[in-house]
This record gives structure tokens, C-alpha cells and sequence, in this order.
């Protein structure tokens, strides 16, 4: 009897971490997420750079305690905040990470904005056009003009 | 382990357990499909997943209960369907060889957690099936016609709840508390065939009640605007049909040709359409006249290609979509005439997704999965009618008027008095009319949805295929 006691106190023990493992943390992830989002927008129209990083800064330890292997969101995020606090290389690599995780032309997008922050432009313009390639419409959000008209051209668009 | 002998008060406290285990099943069906999250990015998915994962894990620590403190008799019998344990195993150790060989582990491994716990709580269900009455249809019922209500009123724009892109087109906000339209389609259309089949299989008040639900979940359909949900239910009265009579089987073509006439004369917009692909297809390209389907499928034809025996890995289509699409513009661009820029997390068909991420032989596991059930249900013989004689004392009164019923053999271990005839009859009528439909709706519907890998599809899917199992169990 105090065996079989014992394995199905294992057993609680067992499913109440696989709960909140598996059930709990991706609805608590999906929540931040979401909101963090919506911050990370709202500090991206604030004028002030202090007030941006502080903002930034607020969002990325909402984002650090999540354990959220399968959602490529957390990385897109943290990479946002990094770029608002003028961290480009950091950005970078997340954005990178985010990539490895899924390929989404809007990451791609976004990856090619901090390598142009960055001086890396031939790189920018291959991840650009990446990105232009799946979803053309998307040509019209490269920044520089200078930097669009070489994606075009990478692509043999028409200019 | 034996089964041990009961101590005293030890039946009434694993009745009690089991029909905790059947109030789970029924519970987590009526729960899924409402659960939403009405300001997060994920409104619908990631909510309904992760009640979907409780269901199985504290249905599998109930299981275990049970079977540790009150014997394992039934699951003995449940091990004496070998045909489903091979199955169930094989498909468990499959999944566990592409997750381990996948090209996107975290993808996968979040994967094989939706897989596992599915598989725990079909075993939930196919324990308690004895426990569980029609009650399980019973909630079927408001949930389709409070859905049906409410994306009623989102798509002639009366009522929306929750806040809407103005950027998209004001169809995609017609979600009810399910998920996006095509999810409602198909939602609507299994939950359609299942309140038919039990419609036909019950009598009384309850036969109305099931009409009014099918008929509920048909308007669902329509509203929804989901072709291939509309092909899956004309696919599925067929099936129902082919189950009786070949005059019923007559009778049920015309009516689907009747009621199809109908929607041309009455331009419903699914049935419109749905007429309207051919000409579009070849004026603006099949990738137009499918909302894009083309890319997505293709990628995952190309996926297959190239991970012919375990796939790319449960859940990495998504990972990889972009990549394989790059190169299909690059070498078939003429088949993406009128491709847009829309990332598919699915292949939006099920086949194809199942075959890219698991291999051939996943697939074939799948539909070995879908043989071997709807076989289960269709090898018992159809059981005699007889209305039965109600329940005969307060308790197995409760179970009744609960809908947890017990059957005959668990009635005698527990000390109840025995099963009431009608209602293991109507079960099992109930069963063997479903699985071919149900099947038939299935495979349909996964040619151009994804019912599989979207949470309230696939709970819904889960905990039928579960009574199929434990309501055909041979006596």
C-alpha cells in the first residue's frame, strides 16, 4: 500500500510540473507576449530616447523569465527592445536566433533594418531581399532608398 | 497486478473515480471550444491547447489512480483491443523517432507534448467510455448554437466582441469562440455528423434536441463560408447513408444534391463559391482560386521529397515554409501565378502536412489509426433494440439523469444495479453509425483544413475516436 502511495505521489508530482510546464507557461507566454508587444509599439512612438530605453529596458525583464522554446515571438521581441535601446548588435543576433527558430519575411525585414543601422549593407540588402522576394509589397518598407533601389536591383525588380 | 478484492467501500469510491474520469471527458469537450484569451495575439490556439493538455495529463494520473488502488480489470480489457494498443504504440514511438531526428527540435518536441497528452486523453475517454453517457453530445448542443449565434452576428456585423485589424477583410472576424472561419467550418461540420448520427441513434426528447444541434452546426457552416467544410458534410450523409439501406443511401444523395440546387438558386455564398473556382482558376491561377493553398502544399510535397522516411519533424512545416517557398518561385514560378506574401503555419492539408513532418510512414500510421477504429466500431454486430426499463434505484437514477451511465460487467463489480439495456444498445448503435462518417469527414475535410493540428478540431476528434473505442467494446 505504501508503495503504491508513494508512486502516485510521483505521479502528482510528475503531472503537476508537466502542467505547469506544458499547459500553464504557454498561456502565461502567450499573455506577455501579447502585451509586450503592444508596449514595445508604444514605446517605438515615444520621442524621448530616455523614456524608449527605459521602456525597453521594462520589456525585456518581462520577457527574461519566459520559457517559451517554440515561440519565435519572445526572440523577434527582445530583439525590438534592443534595437529601441540602440543595442544593434544584440539586436542582430537575436533576430538571427529568431530566424533559426522560423523564417518570416517581416524577421528578415527587420534583421536587414539593424545590419543597415550597422553599416552592413550588402548583408542588409540579401536579407532584404529575402524577404521582398516572398512578400514583394514589402520593398516599399526598406528605409533608405539608396538601400531598396540594390535590393531591386538583386532581384531584377523594375525600379 | 491483480485485481485486488474490494475492500469495503472501495467500489463506491472507484465508481466515484471513474465517473470523475467520465465528467472530465465530458467537461474538457464542453470547455475547449469556449476558451479564449480576448486580448492576447493567440486569441483561440494557445488557451484551447493548453486545456486540451490538462485534460490528458489529469486523465492519466485518474487512470493510473484507478488502476493502482482498484484493479486492473478494465485495463485488461482495454489492452484486449490489441489492434488499437499496437497502433497507439507504434504511432507514440514514431513520433518520438521524428522529434528526434527533426530539423527544428524545440518545434517538434512542442509537437510530440500535443501528441502525447491527445494520446493520454483518448485513453481517458476509451477508460471511462462505460461512465459516459450521451451527455457528451448533449454539450454539443448549446455549444453549436451559441457559436452559430455568434458568428451570425459577426459576420452581418451586429455583435464583435473582440478587436478586429480594420486592414482585414471583416470575414475573418466571424470566429464565434472557436477561431478563424475555416476553424468554425470545420468544427461545425464534425460536430454536424456526430449530432446527426446521434439523432438517428436515440429516441425522445433527445432526438429533437440532436436535430436542432445538426441543424445548428449546418447553419454554422454556411455562415462560416468553409467550401471544403460543405463538401466534408455533403461527403459525410453520404457515408451515413451508405451505413443503412441502399434506398436510405439514394434518398441521402438526392437530398445533398437537393440542398446543394438550393444554394445555387439561393446564392449562399460557400455554394457560389464554391462554383466559382473552376472559372478562377483559369483566369487568375489556382494559387488565386484556392486562397493560396498551392504554395503551402507544394513546400510540403518539396519537404517530403526530401525527408521521405521521417519527415522534417512533428511541427517544423512552419519553420521551413518560407525557405521551400523561396525555391518553388525560383524553379516552379508559373504554378504560383498570383501567389501572395502569407506565411502558412499549415500546409492547410492535413495529408500532406502529416506526410511532410512524419514521413511516409507516419502517414501510414495515420491512416492505419483511422482503419483500425472505424474496423472496432463496425465489427460489432448492431446490437438489439429493446427501449430497456429506466433506472431502477436513486443512484443509477443520478447516473441517468447525469448521463455517466455504467455498463453491464462495471455494474456488477461495483455492486450497481445492472446496465439499463437501452442505453449500451443505443451506444453502440451510435458508435458504429459515427466512425465511418466521422472518418469520412476527416479525411475530407484535411484535404484543404488543417482539423488535426488546430486544438478544438482536434480535442473534439480525440474524444470521439476515445468512445468509438470504449463504446464498441465487444460483451
Amino acid at each position: 500500500m505504501i508503495a503504491r502511495v508513494l508512486v502516485l505521489a510521483a505521479a502528482i508530482a510528475v503531472s503537476a510540473w508537466a502542467l505547469v510546464r506544458y499547459a500553464w507557461e504557454p498561456v502565461r507566454c502567450n499573455a506577455v507576449v501579447s502585451q509586450v508587444e503592444a508596449d514595445t509599439i508604444a514605446a517605438e512612438q515615444l520621442p524621448d530616447p530616455y523614456a524608449r530605453t527605459l521602456r525597453a529596458k521594462r520589456n525585456l525583464a518581462r520577457l527574461e523569465p519566459l520559457r517559451c522554446a517554440s515561440e519565435v515571438r519572445v526572440p523577434v521581441l527582445v530583439a525590438s527592445n534592443e534595437e529601441l535601446m540602440e543595442h544593434f548588435e544584440e539586436a542582430a543576433r537575436h533576430y538571427e536566433d529568431a530566424l533559426r527558430m522560423e523564417q518570416r519575411p517581416e524577421i528578415y525585414l527587420a534583421l536587414g533594418n539593424v545590419q543597415v543601422r550597422l553599416g552592413r549593407i550588402d548583408a542588409a540588402v540579401e536579407n532584404y531581399a529575402r524577404g521582398v522576394k516572398f512578400h514583394p509589397p514589402m520593398i516599399f518598407e526598406v528605409p533608405s532608398d539608396e538601400v531598396r533601389r540594390r535590393t531591386a536591383d538583386r532581384l531584377h525588380l523594375p525600379q | 497486478m491483480e485485481a485486488r478484492p474490494h475492500a469495503h467501500g472501495r467500489p463506491h469510491l472507484e465508481g466515484r473515480l471513474s465517473s470523475g474520469l467520465a465528467a472530465l471527458a465530458v467537461i474538457s469537450v464542453a470547455l475547449v471550444p469556449l476558451a479564449v484569451m480576448p486580448d492576447a495575439i493567440d486569441r483561440f490556439r494557445v488557451l484551447k491547447e493548453a486545456l486540451a493538455r490538462t485534460s490528458g495529463i489529469l486523465g492519466a494520473l485518474g487512470v493510473l489512480a484507478a488502476v493502482m488502488f482498484y484493479g486492473t480489470e478494465r485495463l485488461r480489457e482495454l489492452l484486449r483491443r490489441r489492434a488499437i494498443v499496437v497502433v497507439l504504440a507504434a504511432a507514440t514511438i514514431w513520433m518520438l523517432i521524428s522529434t528526434a531526428t527533426s530539423t527544428n527540435r524545440a518545434y517538434s518536441a512542442d509537437s510530440l507534448v500535443t501528441f502525447l497528452t491527445s494520446v493520454l486523453f483518448f485513453v481517458t475517454v476509451w477508460y471511462a467510455a462505460p461512465r459516459i453517457g450521451f451527455v457528451i453530445c448533449d454539450v454539443l448542443v448549446p455549444l453549436v448554437a451559441f457559436n452559430t449565434a455568434m458568428v451570425t452576428l459577426q459576420e452581418y456585423g451586429r455583435w464583435q466582441p473582440f478587436r478586429v485589424d480594420p486592414a482585414d477583410p471583416p470575414h475573418l472576424g466571424a470566429t464565434g469562440l472557436i477561431d478563424n472561419p475555416n476553424v468554425v467550418g470545420s468544427y461545425m461540420a464534425l460536430a454536424a455528423v456526430i449530432l446527426v448520427i446521434a439523432a438517428i441513434s436515440v429516441r425522445g426528447v433527445r432526438r429533437w434536441l440532436y436535430a436542432f444541434g445538426a441543424l445548428c452546426a449546418t447553419g454554422g457552416v454556411l455562415i462560416s463560408e468553409t467550401r471544403s467544410a460543405l463538401i466534408a458534410l455533403g461527403a459525410a450523409l453520404v457515408l451515413i447513408a451508405v451505413g443503412g439501406s441502399a434506398k436510405r443511401a439514394i434518398a441521402a444523395v438526392v437530398a445533398v444534391a437537393l440542398i446543394f440546387g438550393l444554394g445555387v438558386a439561393l446564392h449562399v455564398p460557400v455554394v457560389t463559391r464554391l462554383l466559382a473556382v473552376p472559372d478562377l482558376a483559369e483566369q487568375q491561377g489556382w494559387e488565386v482560386a484556392t486562397s493560396g493553398r498551392v504554395a503551402p502544399l507544394m513546400a510540403g510535397l518539396e519537404m517530403l521529397r526530401d525527408h521521405p522516411v521521417t519527415g522534417v519533424g512533428p511541427g517544423a512545416f512552419k519553420s521551413h515554409y518560407m525557405e521551400y517557398k523561396l525555391g518553388l518561385l525560383d524553379r516552379r514560378a508559373a504554378a504560383l501565378r498570383g501567389t501572395s506574401g502569407l506565411m502558412f503555419g499549415e500546409v492547410h492539408n492535413d495529408h500532406v502536412q502529416i506526410l511532410a513532418e512524419t514521413g511516409v510512414i507516419g502517414y501510414a500510421l495515420f491512416l492505419v489509426a483511422i482503419v483500425v477504429l472505424v474496423r472496432a466500431a463496425r465489427g460489432r454486430p448492431e446490437a438489439s433494440g429493446g427501449r430497456g426499463h429506466g433506472p431502477r434505484t436513486p443512484l443509477a437514477g443520478l447516473a441517468s439523469a447525469t448521463g455517466v451511465r455504467d455498463d453491464e460487467r462495471s455494474s456488477r463489480r461495483l455492486g450497481l444495479p445492472p446496465v439499463v439495456p437501452s442505453t449500451a444498445d443505443a451506444r453502440a448503435r451510435f458508435v458504429r453509425r459515427l466512425a465511418l462518417p466521422l472518418a469520412g469527414t476527416l479525411l475530407v475535410l484535411a484535404i484543404a483544413q488543417f482539423p488535426i493540428y488546430v486544438p478544438v478540431t482536434r480535442h473534439l476528434l480525440v474524444a470521439f475516436a476515445g468512445l468509438i473505442a470504449g463504446w464498441s467494446e465487444s460483451e
